[in-house]
């Protein structure tokens, strides 16, 4: 039962994760965007990997990936390390707000910067509000010009909360029947005696002005 | 004779030089490595591989997305911007 259960949850992830990377892919491989410069992180939340289902885990997999493409290492960094593995004996692992104290020190000096975090509702659920407060805390505070996109299944709590801290939200369910009303209408548009006689601009017109009514339905 | 032997000590000289600066360069980026794995061993790039090995070139899925007004403003903008997707499926226990 727990094994359907499970699975379910992992077919239901997909579209996300799928979307989420497509989006990544986009922005790596499209020249206006990707001159070279730009930096692109991006965590994904996972039910089935112990390793990617914790707040930390996120920010720290975030500092490696800013750190491993930086030139040398950032002193922030250096200095984090210096503290707590100069003296292996008596090393201790820093407290959660110095790796974020890290990373906002990171994002704000790096220039043009895509943050990619996939699947919020598959982090685990003890750390679900310091989730929402740590990104709300890194978004705010980690550079004026970072570019953010999350996916999560959709729940009143994470919408409102994010909403507040200014992201702008986008839901695949309207975007999903949009785009299937879209290939109705072509297809209709094409086999339909009467109305595969208006012309390319014509189709196109009456296209974009249902879809556009329809959003939101 | 001793021009020829100059212009050999020089370029042992230079030869060592680099040598020594290869060393450098070598022993940095073991400590840049080491640093790197205490900060995080996560394969943090299994997720994405996996997407793009299972989307074949053909598949459509998503790409309503990449054309919204919204992903287009955002992947555009010049200053800070989120944008939270969510997805459809629901499940409640």
């Amino acid at each position: 039962m727990t094994n359907l259960f499970q699975l379910m949850r992992t077919i239901a992830g997909a579209g996300k994760t799928i979307m989420c990377s497509k989006a990544i892919s986009h922005v790596l491989h499209n020249r206006s965007l990707n001159d070279g410069k730009a930096n692109i992180v991006y965590f994904f939340f996972d039910f089935n990997d112990i390793a990617k289902q914790s707040v930390e885990g996120m920010v720290r997999s975030l500092i490696y990936q800013l750190v491993a493409k930086a030139d040398g290492v950032p002193k922030t960094v250096q200095d984090l390390y210096s503290k707590h593995q100069s003296v292996p004996s008596v090393a201790s692992p820093p407290r959660p707000e110095e790796w974020q104290k890290v990373l906002i020190a990171l994002l704000q000096d790096t220039g043009r910067l895509f943050v990619f975090v996939d699947a919020l509702d598959e982090c685990a659920e003890s750390e679900s509000q310091d989730l929402l407060e740590t990104i709300q805390k890194l978004f705010k505070k980690g550079g004026a010009h970072a570019k953010w996109l999350l996916t999560a299944r959709p729940s009143p709590r994470l919408l409102s909360f994010l909403q507040a801290s200014g992201f702008i939200h986008s839901s695949m369910e309207e975007g999903a029947i949009n785009s299937d009303i879209e290939l109705h209408l072509k297809v209709r548009l094409e086999s339909d005696t009467k109305l595969s006689s208006f012309g390319p601009k014509a189709k196109e017109m009456i296209i974009s002005s249902i879809t556009s009514k329809s959003a939101g339905m | 004779m001793l021009e020829q032997g100059k212009v050999h000590y020089k370029k042992v000289k230079d030869d060592l030089k680099n040598i020594q600066l290869n060393e450098e360069e070598a022993r940095r980026a073991k400590a840049k490595a080491d640093l790197l794995s205490w900060v995080s061993q996560v394969n943090y790039s299994s997720n994405y591989d996996a997407a793009q090995l299972r989307t074949c070139e053909n598949d459509q899925s998503g790409d309503w997305f990449l054309k919204s007004r919204n992903f287009r403003g955002w992947s555009k903008a010049t200053s800070r911007f989120g944008l939270l997707v969510t997805g459809i499926c629901e499940f409640t226990l």
